[in-house]
């Protein structure tokens, strides 16, 4: 089903096949570097974390043993109310439950509550029973201040004499210099252990880059020499070119010979009235379908020129093409995160068996990129919904997740399937923000096809309307909007229209 | 004061226990610990029938791991397990039986490369076409080993069944005697099963499982996120008769004898009860299920007169609870558990409410 490699573009076949070859290799490479790279963090923060895990723990057994004596220490108030904390939250829950069961004994008496036990409205309990239950409040409080005295009278007669605190206090600076001083040792030990591990890793780690990035100098270099030999004619700037697309199912032409230019880190607009073709285009584009003729070139995130013909539908994520669908396609058996993770699935490079065995690689490579995955959730302000399924959630949040998804991917070509469709007014404008947000921090091309018109001559800078799977127009969006062709499309003309009457 | 924080956080103990691996194991400890008892006892109890009936699901239950990924991850039905169950069992048989030198793991590796095999041929298929017909194209593949394992005399012995004489490895290389070798399989058998339910886990949860679940919910998201389906349905399928010819070998290990009327359709159709009851992503899920459509029979059942005398109850009791899952509780058991818990919550708080009323 592959065409053969057009010599207009790519010269030599041979040498274009080789390129293809190398293309693949260097995705490859870059994508394990860019592992690699990320368990170095990874690996810091989480050796960290451990660090001070531990001596957090350690910290807390030592000073044990000196509670005790600093309790013996204090002045009789302090002790008291430390005793006092200690013991408050067990006896509040206790009163504030028999306060709430008599209450509720009150009221059944009354006959205040419905079968289920709830509160009948607009209704309060007699004078009497309030004032039953004030008493009840106010016994309470009697309680805990008796507490209070009894405790405070206990630490008073427990204090100790002068001589003896003495004693203790020297014991308990004696206990505590040694308590610091074992924790710096311990934590000097951890930290040397810590640098130690985190040097052996990120040694290993960099050689493990280095030796990439060497054989990656070396594809890059045999790609270049090869590239000079092929004689590119699509002009620097532009990422997407079709030439002469025609898609044809039976005798209906659905695209018939549709040629136009995405630009570089542009937002482009394709509009036409429904059955026009347009999704069709998205399907060709994605290889979705295969076109019956004519030819997609693109020019990938290093300057590489694919002919996208060339490729698998599943192939083309690789190359940096993400796209989404008109009705959102989300796994709704996986969480809002996982269905990101799913978004990278090319970047994974564990083998079968390795994931069998849930190796340390395979480990690895999971953390890196859920982190990721948290990072653009943040982005788009959904790391709040990272862990529930996308089921039942507002249609604006699953149409962020897609657009997450895309970025995730790590896309050089974002195609919109008709992303404002179904939104609200106020989703439609958040999502227009967050678009050209991405389209500004990510430099990335946001290819779109949009029936709500005002967003599209908002946020375009170019559009090309089809009709009928022709082309109509070209241009910016007030040359568009005073096109007599397009406006004939939308409104129809005089014949059409008396057509539709009857 | 700020010294009197002493909680003790991250219980060891407790965070080995929410790993999903100690359910895993404690399934095996209390499977070895039957074995442990009825050796130190001499076999009283529990009697060796019971044992059988612990090492058939066991078998069956690594089927239903397969079976578990082809149905419940990557959402494709086949009704052909019987026959890939069948073949590794009866060419264990006709290995052992007629060629005695064959170290045991050959025999396995060899089950595994056939069924491996099939699967591909399967897996293609499957590219094709979807949903029932693949399931009864599955049938009749099914069917054809059925015919096969009931006439190609030779091969398989016919309908009286192939049967093997010795315990591989315990009786013919360690040389144990027939009751103890049997004993020494089983918990070979344990092990085996604990470690499959953790690859198997394993894998679940990794890129291979998600993969498959994107392509079961939507081929097109799938195929846009990089997902190849050629690549993916073909290992749904080579997992699944992978085990099934696997557990093939383990069964013809244990029981020693097959014989066709075993691997019809009601052994698929059984797994694919057992998977669906127990609930078809979670392998705990899986081995209830098994228990329950292979076990209760032989290991409780057959001890009471009335099932023993009538053992459609039995058939018709597992019909029933299949209907009653299939319609209130897709989740199978493992989410009927979730519901009931959520259920006793749900009366606590209302017992709450009616005795201390709203808390303001």
């Amino acid at each position: 089903m592959a065409k053969t490699t057009d010599t207009r573009y790519f010269g030599d076949p041979r040498e274009a096949r080789k390129r293809r070859r190398l293309f693949e290799r260097i995705e490859r490479l870059e994508a394990e570097i860019q592992i690699a790279a990320g368990s170095i963090d990874l690996r810091r923060r989480l050796l960290a974390e451990d660090v001070d895990k531990q001596l957090e723990r350690l910290d807390n057994r030592l000073k044990k043993p000196l509670y005790q004596q600093e309790m013996a220490l204090a002045t009789a108030e302090e002790a008291a109310a430390e005793q006092l904390r200690l013991k408050l939250p067990g006896i509040q829950k206790k009163q504030r439950l028999a306060y709430r069961k008599k209450r509720q004994d009150l009221r059944r008496q009354e006959r205040l509550l419905d079968a289920r036990g709830r509160l009948l409205p607009e209704k309060a309990l007699s004078a009497s029973s309030q004032a039953a239950l004030d008493q009840l409040e106010a016994a309470q409080q009697q309680e805990i201040k008796d507490l209070e005295t009894r405790l405070l009278q206990q630490a008073k007669a427990s204090r100790l004499g002068p001589e003896q605190h003495q004693a203790a206090l020297a014991r308990y600076e004696a206990g505590m210099a040694d308590k610091e001083k074992r924790l710096k040792e311990l934590a000097g030990r951890l930290n040397r252990q810590q640098e130690a591990r985190m040097t052996a890793f990120t040694n290993k780690q960099q050689e493990k880059i280095r030796r990439f990035e060497s054989s990656l100098k070396g594809y890059q270099e045999a790609l270049l020499k090869s590239e000079q030999t092929a004689q590119h004619h699509l002009p620097e700037d532009i990422v997407l070119r079709l030439e002469g697309l025609s898609m044809a199912f039976g005798g209906l032409k659905a695209v018939d010979n549709l040629s136009f230019d995405v630009k570089k880190g542009e937002i482009f607009g394709l509009i036409g009235p429904n059955g026009a073709g347009k999704t069709t285009v998205f399907n060709c584009i994605t290889q979705f379908y295969k076109p019956t003729a004519g030819d997609i070139y693109y020019r990938t995130h290093e300057g590489n020129v694919l002919s996208l013909n060339n490729y698998d539908v599943h192939q083309i994520i690789r190359k940096g093409i993400v796209r989404t669908f008109q009705n959102v396609e989300l796994i709704y058996e996986l969480t809002i995160l996982e269905n990101l993770l799913i978004a990278a699935h090319s970047k994974y490079h564990g083998s079968f068996f390795s994931q069998l065995m849930n190796t340390r690689r395979v480990r690895e490579e999971e953390m890196v990129l859920r982190n990721q995955a948290m990072e653009v959730l943040s982005y788009c302000g959904l790391a709040h919904l990272k862990d529930i399924p996308p089921l039942g959630l507002p249609y604006g949040i699953l149409k962020r997740v897609e657009l997450a998804r895309t970025l995730m991917a790590g896309a050089n070509l974002i195609i919109l399937d008709e992303p404002a469709a179904g939104l609200n007014e106020q989703e439609t404008i958040e999502l227009t923000q967050l678009i050209r947000k991405i389209q500004k921090d990510f430099g990335a091309t946001i290819f779109l096809v949009e029936h709500n018109m005002g967003l599209v001559m908002d946020l375009c800078d170019h559009i090309c309307a089809i009709s009928f799977g022709k082309k109509l127009a070209y241009g910016t969006p007030r040359e568009i909007q005073n096109d007599k062709l397009v406006q004939e499309a939308y409104l129809g003309t005089s014949d059409e229209s008396e057509l539709e009457v009857i | 004061m700020e010294n009197s924080v002493l909680t003790t956080r991250n219980n060891p103990v407790k965070k080995a226990l929410r790993h999903p691996f100690s359910g895993f194991i404690s399934i095996g400890a209390a499977l070895l610990a039957l074995q442990i008892i009825a050796m130190a006892n001499g076999g009283k109890w529990p009697l060796s029938s019971t044992l059988n009936g612990f090492a058939q699901v066991m078998i069956f239950a690594i089927v239903g791991y397969g079976f578990s990924f082809l149905l419940g991850y990557a959402g494709l039905a086949s009704l052909g397990t019987a026959g890939f169950v069948g073949l590794g069992a009866y060419l264990t048989a006709y290995v052992l039986k007629h060629y005695p030198g064959v170290p045991y793991i050959a025999i396995l590796l060899g089950v595994l490369a056939v069924s491996l095999i099939l699967g591909l041929v399967v897996g293609f298929i499957s590219l094709r076409i979807e949903g029932i017909f693949l399931a009864i194209v599955t049938l009749g593949l099914s069917e054809i080993f059925y015919q096969i394992f009931n006439n190609w005399i030779d091969f398989t012995n016919g309908p009286n069944g192939a049967s093997v004489t010795k315990t591989p490895i315990f009786q013919t290389i360690l040389g144990m005697g027939t009751t103890d070798s049997r004993r020494a399989f089983f918990i070979l058998l344990v092990v085996i099963t604990v470690g499959l339910l953790m690859l198997t886990y394993n894998l679940g949860r990794s890129r291979t499982g998600r993969a498959m679940l994107a392509m079961k919910n939507s081929t097109s998201a799938a195929q846009a996120m990089g997902i190849s389906l050629l690549r993916y349905r073909l290992l749904a399928f080579l997992i699944s008769t992978a085990y099934a010819g696997f557990a093939g070998v383990l069964f013809m290990s244990y029981f020693k004898y097959a014989a066709p009327q075993g691997y019809t359709i009601m052994l698929s159709l059984n797994i694919l009860a057992a998977v669906l009851i127990g609930g078809s992503r979670s392998l705990v899920g899986t081995f209830l299920g098994t228990f329950i459509v292979f076990g209760t029979n032989t290991i409780f059942l057959q001890d009471i007169a009335l099932f023993r005398d009538n053992p459609w109850i039995i058939n018709v009791t597992i019909g029933i609870v299949i209907i009653l899952v299939v319609m209130f509780y897709r989740g199978g058991l493992v989410q009927l558990a979730q519901n009931t818990k959520q259920t006793f919550n749900n009366l606590l708080n209302g017992w709450r409410m009616y005795r201390y009323g709203e808390d303001d």
